[in-house]
Protein backbone atom coordinates (compact mmCIF):
# COMPACT_ATOMS: atom_id res chain seq x y z
CA UNK A 1 0.00 0.00 0.00
CA UNK A 2 1.25 3.50 -0.73
CA UNK A 3 0.55 6.98 0.63
CA UNK A 4 -0.54 8.06 -2.85
CA UNK A 5 -3.00 5.19 -2.95
CA UNK A 6 -4.57 6.18 0.37
CA UNK A 7 -4.57 9.83 -0.68
CA UNK A 8 -6.61 8.94 -3.78
CA UNK A 9 -9.15 7.13 -1.61
CA UNK A 10 -9.28 10.04 0.85
CA UNK A 11 -9.75 12.64 -1.90
CA UNK A 12 -12.49 10.53 -3.45
CA UNK A 13 -14.39 10.35 -0.15
CA UNK A 14 -13.92 14.07 0.52
CA UNK A 15 -15.27 15.08 -2.90
CA UNK A 16 -18.32 12.85 -2.52
CA UNK A 17 -19.09 14.33 0.91
CA UNK A 18 -18.67 17.85 -0.50
CA UNK A 19 -20.93 17.16 -3.50
CA UNK A 20 -23.68 15.46 -1.49
CA UNK A 21 -25.52 18.58 -0.18
CA UNK A 22 -25.15 20.39 -3.51
CA UNK A 23 -26.56 17.52 -5.54
CA UNK A 24 -29.15 16.76 -2.87
CA UNK A 25 -30.36 20.34 -2.79
CA UNK A 26 -30.74 20.46 -6.56
CA UNK A 27 -32.52 17.10 -6.74
CA UNK A 28 -34.92 18.12 -3.98
CA UNK A 29 -35.89 21.20 -5.99
CA UNK A 30 -36.38 19.09 -9.12
CA UNK A 31 -38.66 16.56 -7.44
CA UNK A 32 -40.47 19.26 -5.52
CA UNK A 33 -41.38 20.88 -8.85
CA UNK A 34 -39.54 24.06 -7.85
CA UNK A 35 -37.68 26.49 -10.06
CA UNK A 36 -34.14 25.52 -11.06
CA UNK A 37 -31.56 27.39 -13.15
CA UNK A 38 -32.41 25.05 -16.04
CA UNK A 39 -36.16 25.72 -15.84
CA UNK A 40 -36.25 28.55 -18.43
CA UNK A 41 -34.89 26.15 -21.05
CA UNK A 42 -36.36 22.83 -19.94
CA UNK A 43 -39.79 23.80 -18.61
CA UNK A 44 -41.26 24.34 -22.13
CA UNK A 45 -39.84 20.97 -23.22
CA UNK A 46 -41.31 19.34 -20.13
CA UNK A 47 -44.75 20.84 -20.79
CA UNK A 48 -44.57 19.69 -24.40
CA UNK A 49 -43.79 16.14 -23.33
CA UNK A 50 -46.72 16.08 -20.90
CA UNK A 51 -49.04 17.39 -23.59
CA UNK A 52 -47.78 14.80 -26.08
CA UNK A 53 -48.16 11.98 -23.54
CA UNK A 54 -51.49 13.16 -22.15
CA UNK A 55 -50.05 13.53 -18.66
CA UNK A 56 -51.69 15.80 -16.11
CA UNK A 57 -48.74 16.92 -14.03
CA UNK A 58 -50.94 18.09 -11.18
CA UNK A 59 -52.49 14.65 -10.75
CA UNK A 60 -50.72 12.46 -8.21
CA UNK A 61 -50.93 8.69 -8.00
CA UNK A 62 -51.65 6.14 -5.29
CA UNK A 63 -48.61 3.86 -4.71
CA UNK A 64 -50.31 1.02 -6.56
CA UNK A 65 -51.01 3.16 -9.63
CA UNK A 66 -47.46 4.49 -9.47
CA UNK A 67 -46.06 0.94 -9.35
CA UNK A 68 -48.27 -0.43 -12.11
CA UNK A 69 -47.34 2.55 -14.32
CA UNK A 70 -43.68 1.74 -13.69
CA UNK A 71 -44.21 -1.94 -14.55
CA UNK A 72 -46.09 -1.15 -17.77
CA UNK A 73 -43.38 1.32 -18.71
CA UNK A 74 -40.89 -1.53 -18.49
CA UNK A 75 -43.05 -3.87 -20.56
CA UNK A 76 -42.68 -1.34 -23.39
CA UNK A 77 -38.94 -1.08 -22.82
CA UNK A 78 -38.54 -4.86 -22.89
CA UNK A 79 -40.52 -5.33 -26.11
CA UNK A 80 -38.73 -2.51 -27.96
CA UNK A 81 -35.25 -3.58 -26.86
CA UNK A 82 -35.88 -7.22 -27.67
CA UNK A 83 -37.20 -6.33 -31.12
CA UNK A 84 -34.25 -4.03 -31.83
CA UNK A 85 -31.74 -6.78 -31.08
CA UNK A 86 -33.57 -9.44 -33.04
CA UNK A 87 -33.95 -7.14 -36.05
CA UNK A 88 -30.61 -5.34 -35.94
CA UNK A 89 -29.39 -7.15 -39.07
CA UNK A 90 -31.94 -5.33 -41.22
CA UNK A 91 -31.87 -2.00 -39.37
CA UNK A 92 -29.59 0.98 -40.15
CA UNK A 93 -26.43 2.17 -38.33
CA UNK A 94 -24.82 -1.24 -38.55
CA UNK A 95 -21.47 -0.67 -40.29
CA UNK A 96 -19.92 -3.82 -38.85
CA UNK A 97 -22.89 -5.80 -40.26
CA UNK A 98 -23.78 -7.48 -37.00
CA UNK A 99 -26.39 -10.21 -37.42
CA UNK A 100 -29.50 -10.68 -35.28
CA UNK A 101 -28.82 -11.41 -31.62
CA UNK A 102 -29.82 -14.97 -30.61
CA UNK A 103 -33.24 -15.15 -28.89
CA UNK A 104 -32.02 -16.24 -25.44
CA UNK A 105 -29.20 -13.69 -25.45
CA UNK A 106 -31.60 -10.95 -26.59
CA UNK A 107 -33.98 -11.94 -23.77
CA UNK A 108 -31.20 -11.81 -21.18
CA UNK A 109 -29.85 -8.51 -22.50
CA UNK A 110 -33.27 -6.85 -22.69
CA UNK A 111 -34.05 -7.83 -19.11
CA UNK A 112 -30.56 -6.80 -18.09
CA UNK A 113 -30.85 -3.26 -19.43
CA UNK A 114 -34.41 -2.55 -18.32
CA UNK A 115 -33.50 -3.61 -14.78
CA UNK A 116 -30.41 -1.38 -14.61
CA UNK A 117 -28.26 -4.51 -14.30
CA UNK A 118 -26.35 -4.39 -17.59
CA UNK A 119 -25.12 -7.93 -17.20
CA UNK A 120 -23.54 -8.70 -20.55
CA UNK A 121 -23.23 -12.23 -21.90
CA UNK A 122 -21.81 -10.71 -25.10
CA UNK A 123 -19.00 -8.44 -26.26
CA UNK A 124 -20.53 -5.11 -27.27
CA UNK A 125 -18.19 -4.43 -30.18
CA UNK A 126 -18.69 -7.89 -31.69
CA UNK A 127 -22.43 -8.29 -31.15
CA UNK A 128 -24.37 -5.01 -31.17
CA UNK A 129 -24.97 -2.47 -33.96
CA UNK A 130 -24.63 1.25 -33.29
CA UNK A 131 -28.42 1.56 -33.45
CA UNK A 132 -28.91 -1.01 -30.69
CA UNK A 133 -26.13 0.53 -28.59
CA UNK A 134 -27.67 4.01 -28.87
CA UNK A 135 -31.42 3.59 -29.25
CA UNK A 136 -31.69 0.41 -27.24
CA UNK A 137 -29.02 0.20 -24.59
CA UNK A 138 -28.12 3.85 -23.91
CA UNK A 139 -31.80 4.77 -23.98
CA UNK A 140 -32.55 2.15 -21.35
CA UNK A 141 -29.56 3.32 -19.32
CA UNK A 142 -31.33 6.66 -18.91
CA UNK A 143 -34.77 5.24 -18.20
CA UNK A 144 -33.75 2.49 -15.80
CA UNK A 145 -31.63 4.96 -13.84
CA UNK A 146 -34.48 7.45 -13.75
CA UNK A 147 -36.83 4.70 -12.58
CA UNK A 148 -34.56 3.81 -9.66
CA UNK A 149 -34.28 7.43 -8.60
CA UNK A 150 -37.99 8.19 -8.77
CA UNK A 151 -38.90 5.06 -6.81
CA UNK A 152 -36.55 6.16 -4.04
CA UNK A 153 -38.15 9.60 -4.12
CA UNK A 154 -41.61 8.01 -3.90
CA UNK A 155 -40.50 6.07 -0.82
CA UNK A 156 -39.06 9.24 0.69
CA UNK A 157 -42.42 10.94 0.11
CA UNK A 158 -43.99 8.09 2.06
CA UNK A 159 -41.80 9.00 5.03
CA UNK A 160 -42.22 12.74 4.52
CA UNK A 161 -45.98 13.01 3.99
CA UNK A 162 -48.67 12.67 6.60
CA UNK A 163 -52.20 11.36 6.07
CA UNK A 164 -51.66 11.34 2.31
CA UNK A 165 -53.00 8.89 -0.23
CA UNK A 166 -50.50 9.60 -2.99
CA UNK A 167 -46.73 9.32 -3.48
CA UNK A 168 -46.26 11.43 -6.63
CA UNK A 169 -46.80 10.90 -10.36
CA UNK A 170 -44.53 8.33 -12.02
CA UNK A 171 -44.62 9.95 -15.46
CA UNK A 172 -43.85 13.41 -14.09
CA UNK A 173 -41.05 12.13 -11.88
CA UNK A 174 -39.37 10.14 -14.68
CA UNK A 175 -39.64 13.08 -17.06
CA UNK A 176 -38.20 15.55 -14.58
CA UNK A 177 -35.42 13.17 -13.52
CA UNK A 178 -34.33 12.55 -17.10
CA UNK A 179 -34.68 16.15 -18.27
CA UNK A 180 -33.32 18.04 -15.27
CA UNK A 181 -30.81 15.62 -13.76
CA UNK A 182 -29.51 12.93 -16.11
CA UNK A 183 -29.38 14.71 -19.47
CA UNK A 184 -27.84 18.00 -18.25
CA UNK A 185 -25.02 16.08 -16.57
CA UNK A 186 -24.47 13.51 -19.30
CA UNK A 187 -24.06 15.97 -22.18
CA UNK A 188 -21.04 17.84 -20.75
CA UNK A 189 -19.81 14.58 -19.21
CA UNK A 190 -19.74 12.90 -22.64
CA UNK A 191 -17.89 15.90 -24.06
CA UNK A 192 -15.36 15.63 -21.22
CA UNK A 193 -14.83 11.97 -22.09
CA UNK A 194 -14.31 12.84 -25.76
CA UNK A 195 -11.69 15.36 -24.63
CA UNK A 196 -9.99 12.58 -22.67
CA UNK A 197 -9.86 10.36 -25.77
CA UNK A 198 -13.10 8.36 -25.79
CA UNK A 199 -14.46 7.93 -29.35
CA UNK A 200 -17.85 9.33 -30.36
CA UNK A 201 -18.51 8.49 -33.99
CA UNK A 202 -20.95 6.71 -36.27
CA UNK A 203 -18.10 5.84 -38.63
CA UNK A 204 -17.12 2.26 -39.39
CA UNK A 205 -14.55 0.26 -37.44
CA UNK A 206 -10.98 1.27 -38.35
CA UNK A 207 -8.54 -1.10 -40.06
CA UNK A 208 -4.95 -0.71 -38.92
CA UNK A 209 -1.62 -2.37 -39.58
CA UNK A 210 0.41 -3.21 -36.50
CA UNK A 211 4.18 -2.71 -36.21
CA UNK A 212 4.60 -6.43 -36.96
CA UNK A 213 2.60 -5.95 -40.15
CA UNK A 214 -0.54 -7.75 -38.98
CA UNK A 215 -3.96 -6.42 -39.92
CA UNK A 216 -6.15 -5.34 -37.01
CA UNK A 217 -9.69 -4.01 -36.83
CA UNK A 218 -10.14 -1.39 -34.16
CA UNK A 219 -13.70 -1.04 -32.92
CA UNK A 220 -14.99 2.49 -32.41
CA UNK A 221 -18.49 3.96 -32.22
CA UNK A 222 -20.72 6.26 -30.17
CA UNK A 223 -18.86 5.32 -26.99
CA UNK A 224 -18.67 8.55 -24.95
CA UNK A 225 -22.43 9.07 -24.86
CA UNK A 226 -22.95 5.55 -23.53
CA UNK A 227 -20.12 5.68 -21.00
CA UNK A 228 -21.41 8.92 -19.47
CA UNK A 229 -24.83 7.52 -18.55
CA UNK A 230 -23.57 4.03 -17.73
CA UNK A 231 -21.51 5.57 -14.92
CA UNK A 232 -23.86 8.32 -13.77
CA UNK A 233 -26.87 6.01 -13.86
CA UNK A 234 -24.91 3.13 -12.24
CA UNK A 235 -25.83 0.95 -15.19
CA UNK A 236 -22.33 -0.30 -15.93
CA UNK A 237 -22.83 -1.93 -19.32
CA UNK A 238 -19.76 -1.32 -21.42
CA UNK A 239 -19.66 -0.42 -25.09
CA UNK A 240 -16.68 -2.76 -25.29
CA UNK A 241 -16.28 -6.20 -23.77
CA UNK A 242 -13.43 -5.04 -21.50
CA UNK A 243 -15.66 -2.27 -20.10
CA UNK A 244 -13.80 0.50 -18.22
CA UNK A 245 -10.51 -1.41 -18.55
CA UNK A 246 -10.62 -0.63 -22.30
CA UNK A 247 -8.54 2.46 -23.16
CA UNK A 248 -11.37 3.77 -25.37
CA UNK A 249 -13.84 3.68 -22.48
CA UNK A 250 -11.52 4.89 -19.77
CA UNK A 251 -8.36 6.37 -21.26
CA UNK A 252 -6.69 8.34 -18.45
CA UNK A 253 -6.24 8.54 -14.70
CA UNK A 254 -8.49 11.62 -14.74
CA UNK A 255 -11.28 9.89 -16.66
CA UNK A 256 -10.96 6.97 -14.23
CA UNK A 257 -11.31 9.24 -11.19
CA UNK A 258 -14.26 11.16 -12.66
CA UNK A 259 -15.98 7.92 -13.59
CA UNK A 260 -15.65 6.69 -10.01
CA UNK A 261 -17.09 9.94 -8.70
CA UNK A 262 -19.98 9.82 -11.13
CA UNK A 263 -20.96 6.33 -9.94
CA UNK A 264 -21.51 7.60 -6.39
CA UNK A 265 -22.63 11.18 -6.83
CA UNK A 266 -26.37 10.74 -7.37
CA UNK A 267 -26.72 7.93 -4.83
CA UNK A 268 -24.96 10.00 -2.17
CA UNK A 269 -27.03 13.04 -3.15
CA UNK A 270 -30.23 11.06 -2.58
CA UNK A 271 -29.38 10.61 1.10
CA UNK A 272 -29.42 14.39 1.33
CA UNK A 273 -32.72 14.49 -0.57
CA UNK A 274 -34.10 12.16 2.10
CA UNK A 275 -32.92 14.44 4.90
CA UNK A 276 -34.35 17.54 3.26
CA UNK A 277 -37.70 15.99 2.37
CA UNK A 278 -38.33 14.57 5.85
CA UNK A 279 -37.29 17.91 7.33
CA UNK A 280 -34.21 16.68 9.16
CA UNK A 281 -30.98 16.78 7.16
CA UNK A 282 -29.12 15.00 9.96
CA UNK A 283 -31.08 11.85 9.11
CA UNK A 284 -29.64 12.05 5.60
CA UNK A 285 -26.13 12.44 6.94
CA UNK A 286 -26.71 9.52 9.31
CA UNK A 287 -27.58 7.30 6.36
CA UNK A 288 -24.51 8.46 4.45
CA UNK A 289 -22.32 7.90 7.49
CA UNK A 290 -23.59 4.32 7.88
CA UNK A 291 -22.86 3.73 4.20
CA UNK A 292 -19.46 5.41 4.59
CA UNK A 293 -18.36 3.12 7.42
CA UNK A 294 -19.14 0.02 5.36
CA UNK A 295 -17.52 1.54 2.29
CA UNK A 296 -14.25 2.51 3.97
CA UNK A 297 -13.99 -0.92 5.59
CA UNK A 298 -14.50 -2.57 2.20
CA UNK A 299 -11.94 -0.38 0.46
CA UNK A 300 -9.37 -0.94 3.23
CA UNK A 301 -9.67 -4.74 3.05
CA UNK A 302 -9.63 -4.88 -0.75
CA UNK A 303 -6.72 -2.48 -1.10
CA UNK A 304 -4.73 -4.31 1.59
CA UNK A 305 -5.45 -7.72 0.04
CA UNK A 306 -4.56 -6.64 -3.50
CA UNK A 307 -1.47 -4.71 -2.41
CA UNK A 308 -0.27 -7.69 -0.37
CA UNK A 309 -0.42 -10.07 -3.32
CA UNK A 310 -0.56 -13.81 -2.82
CA UNK A 311 1.78 -16.42 -1.36
CA UNK A 312 1.96 -18.12 -4.78
CA UNK A 313 3.16 -14.93 -6.45
CA UNK A 314 5.70 -14.32 -3.68
CA UNK A 315 7.04 -17.88 -3.96
CA UNK A 316 7.74 -17.16 -7.63
CA UNK A 317 9.84 -14.19 -6.61
CA UNK A 318 7.25 -11.61 -7.71
CA UNK A 319 7.32 -8.87 -5.12
CA UNK A 320 4.52 -6.34 -4.70
CA UNK A 321 0.80 -6.53 -5.14
CA UNK A 322 -1.44 -8.68 -7.28
CA UNK A 323 -1.39 -7.12 -10.74
CA UNK A 324 -3.08 -9.99 -12.58
CA UNK A 325 -6.11 -8.65 -14.43
CA UNK A 326 -5.30 -5.03 -13.61
CA UNK A 327 -4.37 -2.17 -15.90
CA UNK A 328 -0.83 -0.94 -15.26
CA UNK A 329 -2.00 2.63 -15.91
CA UNK A 330 -4.44 2.43 -12.98
CA UNK A 331 -2.43 0.32 -10.51
CA UNK A 332 -3.60 -1.47 -7.39
CA UNK A 333 -5.19 1.42 -5.44
CA UNK A 334 -7.41 2.69 -8.27
CA UNK A 335 -8.40 -0.84 -9.26
CA UNK A 336 -9.31 -1.80 -5.69
CA UNK A 337 -11.21 1.46 -5.15
CA UNK A 338 -13.07 1.07 -8.45
CA UNK A 339 -14.03 -2.54 -7.62
CA UNK A 340 -15.50 -1.56 -4.25
CA UNK A 341 -17.32 1.47 -5.67
CA UNK A 342 -18.82 -0.44 -8.57
CA UNK A 343 -20.18 -3.20 -6.32
CA UNK A 344 -21.19 -0.93 -3.44
CA UNK A 345 -23.24 0.91 -6.01
CA UNK A 346 -25.07 -1.39 -8.40
CA UNK A 347 -22.95 -0.15 -11.29
CA UNK A 348 -21.02 -3.19 -12.43
CA UNK A 349 -18.57 -1.39 -14.70
CA UNK A 350 -15.07 -2.72 -14.09
CA UNK A 351 -11.59 -1.33 -14.71
CA UNK A 352 -9.95 -4.58 -13.54
CA UNK A 353 -10.97 -8.21 -13.72
CA UNK A 354 -12.58 -9.19 -10.42
CA UNK A 355 -11.99 -12.86 -11.22
CA UNK A 356 -8.25 -12.21 -10.88
CA UNK A 357 -8.47 -10.54 -7.48
CA UNK A 358 -7.05 -12.28 -4.43
CA UNK A 359 -9.46 -14.35 -2.37
CA UNK A 360 -10.08 -11.55 0.15
CA UNK A 361 -10.05 -8.84 -2.51
CA UNK A 362 -12.70 -10.69 -4.52
CA UNK A 363 -14.74 -11.41 -1.42
CA UNK A 364 -15.52 -7.72 -0.76
CA UNK A 365 -17.30 -7.08 -4.09
CA UNK A 366 -19.32 -10.24 -3.47
CA UNK A 367 -20.24 -9.11 0.05
CA UNK A 368 -21.14 -5.65 -1.19
CA UNK A 369 -23.61 -7.13 -3.64
CA UNK A 370 -25.00 -9.64 -1.17
CA UNK A 371 -25.67 -6.83 1.30
CA UNK A 372 -28.12 -5.61 -1.34
CA UNK A 373 -25.87 -2.84 -2.68
CA UNK A 374 -26.95 -0.44 0.00
CA UNK A 375 -23.58 1.30 0.38
CA UNK A 376 -24.67 4.37 -1.56
CA UNK A 377 -25.97 1.79 -3.97
CA UNK A 378 -27.48 2.06 -7.40
CA UNK A 379 -29.15 5.36 -8.14
CA UNK A 380 -32.30 5.16 -6.07
CA UNK A 381 -32.08 1.44 -5.50
CA UNK A 382 -29.34 1.93 -2.92
CA UNK A 383 -31.43 4.33 -0.89
CA UNK A 384 -34.65 2.35 -0.91
CA UNK A 385 -32.61 -0.78 -0.10
CA UNK A 386 -30.99 1.00 2.82
CA UNK A 387 -34.36 2.31 4.03
CA UNK A 388 -35.69 -1.24 4.09
CA UNK A 389 -32.84 -2.14 6.42
CA UNK A 390 -33.61 0.95 8.49
CA UNK A 391 -37.21 -0.23 8.90
CA UNK A 392 -35.97 -3.59 10.13
CA UNK A 393 -33.33 -2.06 12.40
CA UNK A 394 -35.79 0.36 13.97
CA UNK A 395 -38.23 -2.51 14.52
CA UNK A 396 -35.58 -4.69 16.21
CA UNK A 397 -34.30 -1.77 18.29
CA UNK A 398 -37.90 -1.03 19.32
CA UNK A 399 -38.31 -4.62 20.50
CA UNK A 400 -35.08 -4.41 22.48
CA UNK A 401 -36.03 -1.27 24.38
CA UNK A 402 -39.74 -2.03 24.61
CA UNK A 403 -40.99 1.00 22.66
CA UNK A 404 -43.17 1.37 19.61
CA UNK A 405 -40.72 1.51 16.70
CA UNK A 406 -40.77 4.75 14.76
CA UNK A 407 -38.55 6.51 12.26
CA UNK A 408 -38.60 10.17 11.24
CA UNK A 409 -41.95 10.54 12.95
CA UNK A 410 -43.60 7.49 11.39
CA UNK A 411 -44.62 4.45 13.40
CA UNK A 412 -43.18 1.26 11.98
CA UNK A 413 -45.78 -1.46 12.31
CA UNK A 414 -46.29 -5.08 11.29
CA UNK A 415 -47.18 -4.25 7.70
CA UNK A 416 -43.97 -2.30 7.03
CA UNK A 417 -41.77 -4.94 8.68
CA UNK A 418 -43.37 -7.79 6.73
CA UNK A 419 -43.02 -5.92 3.46
CA UNK A 420 -39.37 -5.12 4.25
CA UNK A 421 -38.73 -8.81 4.94
CA UNK A 422 -40.38 -9.80 1.66
CA UNK A 423 -38.16 -7.35 -0.21
CA UNK A 424 -34.95 -8.36 1.53
CA UNK A 425 -35.42 -12.14 1.50
CA UNK A 426 -36.21 -12.39 -2.19
CA UNK A 427 -32.57 -11.57 -3.05
CA UNK A 428 -30.83 -14.51 -1.30
CA UNK A 429 -33.66 -16.78 -2.38
CA UNK A 430 -32.82 -16.04 -6.01
CA UNK A 431 -29.03 -16.08 -5.98
CA UNK A 432 -28.64 -19.02 -3.60
CA UNK A 433 -31.42 -20.97 -5.27
CA UNK A 434 -30.12 -20.60 -8.81
CA UNK A 435 -26.54 -21.23 -7.71
CA UNK A 436 -27.67 -24.49 -6.12
CA UNK A 437 -29.42 -25.51 -9.33
CA UNK A 438 -26.47 -24.48 -11.52
CA UNK A 439 -23.86 -26.48 -9.63
CA UNK A 440 -25.79 -29.74 -10.00
CA UNK A 441 -26.98 -29.21 -13.58
CA UNK A 442 -24.30 -30.69 -15.89
CA UNK A 443 -24.64 -28.18 -18.80
CA UNK A 444 -24.32 -25.32 -16.29
CA UNK A 445 -21.30 -26.93 -14.64
CA UNK A 446 -19.66 -27.21 -18.07
CA UNK A 447 -19.70 -23.40 -18.33
CA UNK A 448 -17.29 -23.00 -15.42
CA UNK A 449 -13.73 -22.17 -16.40
CA UNK A 450 -12.38 -23.19 -13.00
CA UNK A 451 -13.07 -26.29 -10.96
CA UNK A 452 -13.54 -26.41 -7.20
CA UNK A 453 -14.28 -23.43 -4.93
CA UNK A 454 -13.32 -20.79 -7.49
CA UNK A 455 -15.71 -22.25 -10.04
CA UNK A 456 -18.45 -22.24 -7.41
CA UNK A 457 -17.68 -18.58 -6.62
CA UNK A 458 -17.96 -17.71 -10.32
CA UNK A 459 -21.50 -19.09 -10.39
CA UNK A 460 -22.45 -17.54 -7.04
CA UNK A 461 -21.02 -14.20 -8.17
CA UNK A 462 -22.95 -14.37 -11.46
CA UNK A 463 -26.31 -14.91 -9.80
CA UNK A 464 -25.56 -12.46 -6.99
CA UNK A 465 -24.57 -9.82 -9.51
CA UNK A 466 -27.66 -10.37 -11.65
CA UNK A 467 -30.09 -10.57 -8.74
CA UNK A 468 -28.55 -7.45 -7.21
CA UNK A 469 -28.76 -5.70 -10.62
CA UNK A 470 -25.01 -5.07 -10.54
CA UNK A 471 -23.71 -6.56 -13.78
CA UNK A 472 -20.05 -7.14 -12.95
CA UNK A 473 -18.76 -10.68 -13.33
CA UNK A 474 -16.15 -13.18 -12.30
CA UNK A 475 -15.27 -13.52 -15.93
CA UNK A 476 -14.35 -17.21 -15.95
CA UNK A 477 -17.96 -18.30 -16.33
CA UNK A 478 -19.32 -18.71 -19.87
CA UNK A 479 -22.72 -17.17 -19.36
CA UNK A 480 -23.99 -17.13 -22.92
CA UNK A 481 -25.89 -20.41 -22.77
CA UNK A 482 -29.67 -20.91 -22.80
CA UNK A 483 -29.61 -21.95 -19.13
CA UNK A 484 -27.64 -18.98 -17.82
CA UNK A 485 -29.39 -16.52 -20.15
CA UNK A 486 -32.89 -17.48 -19.04
CA UNK A 487 -32.26 -18.09 -15.33
CA UNK A 488 -30.12 -14.96 -15.18
CA UNK A 489 -32.91 -12.92 -16.76
CA UNK A 490 -35.36 -14.23 -14.18
CA UNK A 491 -32.92 -13.37 -11.37
CA UNK A 492 -32.60 -9.80 -12.65
CA UNK A 493 -36.36 -9.34 -12.96
CA UNK A 494 -37.15 -10.72 -9.53
CA UNK A 495 -34.20 -8.93 -7.92
CA UNK A 496 -35.38 -5.61 -9.33
CA UNK A 497 -39.16 -5.62 -9.36
CA UNK A 498 -40.01 -7.92 -6.47
CA UNK A 499 -37.88 -5.76 -4.25
CA UNK A 500 -39.51 -2.59 -5.56
CA UNK A 501 -43.12 -3.72 -5.08
CA UNK A 502 -42.95 -4.27 -1.30
CA UNK A 503 -40.83 -1.10 -0.97
CA UNK A 504 -43.57 0.86 -2.73
CA UNK A 505 -46.20 -0.81 -0.54
CA UNK A 506 -44.25 0.54 2.44
CA UNK A 507 -44.25 3.98 0.81
CA UNK A 508 -48.01 3.86 0.40
CA UNK A 509 -48.57 2.60 3.92
CA UNK A 510 -46.30 5.21 5.52
CA UNK A 511 -47.79 8.06 3.51
CA UNK A 512 -51.22 7.41 4.97
CA UNK A 513 -49.94 7.56 8.56
CA UNK A 514 -49.90 10.63 10.73
CA UNK A 515 -46.62 12.01 11.95
CA UNK A 516 -45.92 11.26 15.59
CA UNK A 517 -45.47 14.56 17.37
CA UNK A 518 -42.00 15.22 18.78
CA UNK A 519 -43.52 15.75 22.24
CA UNK A 520 -45.14 12.32 22.09
CA UNK A 521 -41.91 10.76 20.85
CA UNK A 522 -39.93 12.00 23.79
CA UNK A 523 -42.23 10.45 26.38
CA UNK B 1 -41.17 -20.00 -31.93
CA UNK B 2 -38.51 -19.40 -29.26
CA UNK B 3 -39.11 -15.66 -29.68
CA UNK B 4 -42.78 -16.09 -28.87
CA UNK B 5 -42.04 -18.27 -25.83
CA UNK B 6 -39.53 -15.76 -24.47
CA UNK B 7 -41.79 -12.78 -25.12
CA UNK B 8 -44.72 -14.49 -23.42
CA UNK B 9 -42.45 -15.40 -20.48
CA UNK B 10 -41.40 -11.77 -20.12
CA UNK B 11 -44.97 -10.52 -20.30
CA UNK B 12 -46.10 -13.21 -17.86
CA UNK B 13 -43.54 -12.01 -15.34
CA UNK B 14 -44.86 -8.46 -15.53
CA UNK B 15 -48.45 -9.70 -15.23
CA UNK B 16 -47.41 -11.69 -12.17
CA UNK B 17 -45.72 -8.59 -10.75
CA UNK B 18 -48.89 -6.55 -11.12
CA UNK B 19 -50.70 -9.35 -9.27
CA UNK B 20 -48.05 -9.21 -6.57
CA UNK B 21 -48.51 -5.45 -6.24
CA UNK B 22 -52.28 -5.90 -5.94
CA UNK B 23 -51.74 -8.55 -3.25
CA UNK B 24 -49.52 -6.15 -1.31
CA UNK B 25 -52.30 -3.58 -1.35
CA UNK B 26 -54.89 -5.91 0.18
CA UNK B 27 -55.29 -6.32 3.95
CA UNK B 28 -52.34 -8.30 5.28
CA UNK B 29 -54.34 -11.30 6.53
CA UNK B 30 -56.12 -11.64 3.20
CA UNK B 31 -52.82 -11.39 1.31
CA UNK B 32 -51.28 -14.00 3.59
CA UNK B 33 -54.12 -16.40 2.89
CA UNK B 34 -53.66 -15.84 -0.85
CA UNK B 35 -49.97 -16.59 -0.43
CA UNK B 36 -50.75 -19.73 1.57
CA UNK B 37 -53.20 -20.93 -1.06
CA UNK B 38 -50.70 -20.17 -3.84
CA UNK B 39 -47.93 -22.11 -2.10
CA UNK B 40 -50.33 -25.00 -1.44
CA UNK B 41 -51.31 -25.00 -5.13
CA UNK B 42 -47.64 -25.10 -6.17
CA UNK B 43 -46.86 -27.98 -3.81
CA UNK B 44 -49.95 -29.86 -4.98
CA UNK B 45 -49.03 -29.41 -8.64
CA UNK B 46 -45.45 -30.54 -7.94
CA UNK B 47 -46.64 -33.62 -6.09
CA UNK B 48 -49.07 -34.43 -8.88
CA UNK B 49 -46.28 -34.38 -11.47
CA UNK B 50 -43.92 -36.39 -9.23
CA UNK B 51 -46.47 -39.06 -8.37
CA UNK B 52 -47.65 -39.38 -11.98
CA UNK B 53 -44.08 -39.91 -13.19
CA UNK B 54 -43.45 -42.34 -10.33
CA UNK B 55 -46.59 -44.25 -11.30
CA UNK B 56 -45.71 -44.49 -14.99
CA UNK B 57 -41.95 -44.98 -14.65
CA UNK B 58 -41.33 -46.56 -11.24
CA UNK B 59 -38.00 -47.99 -12.47
CA UNK B 60 -36.55 -44.49 -12.45
CA UNK B 61 -36.87 -44.14 -8.71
Amino acid sequence: MTAIGWLQILIFCAIIVALTPLVGGYMTRVFGGEWTPLSPVLRPVERLLYRAGGVDETHEQHWLTYTVAMLLFHVGGFLILYALMRLQGVLPFNPAEQSAVAPDLAFNTAMSFITNTNWQNYGGESTMSYLVQMLGLTHQNFLSAATGIVLAVALIRGFARASAKTVGNFWVDVTRCTLYILLPVCIPYALFLVWQGVPQTLGAYVDATTLEGAKQTIAVGPVASQVAIKMLGTNGGGFFNANAAHPFENPTALSNFVQMLSIFVLGAGLTNVFGRMVGNTRQGWALLAAMGVLFVAGVAVTYWAEASGTATLHSLGLAGGNMEGKELRFGVASSALFAVITTAASCGAVNAMHDSFTALGGMIPLINMQLGEIIVGGVGAGLYGMLLFVVLTVFIAGLMVGRTPEYVGKKIEAREVKMAMLAILILPLMYLGWTAVAVIYPPAVASMANAGPHGFTEVLYAYTSQTGNNGSAFAGLTGNTPFYNTTGALSMLVGRFWMIIPAMAIAGSLATKKKVAARERNV
Amino acid sequence: MLDIILLISGLAFFALSIGYALACERPLEEAQMTLDYSLAALVTAGLLVYLTVALLRPERF
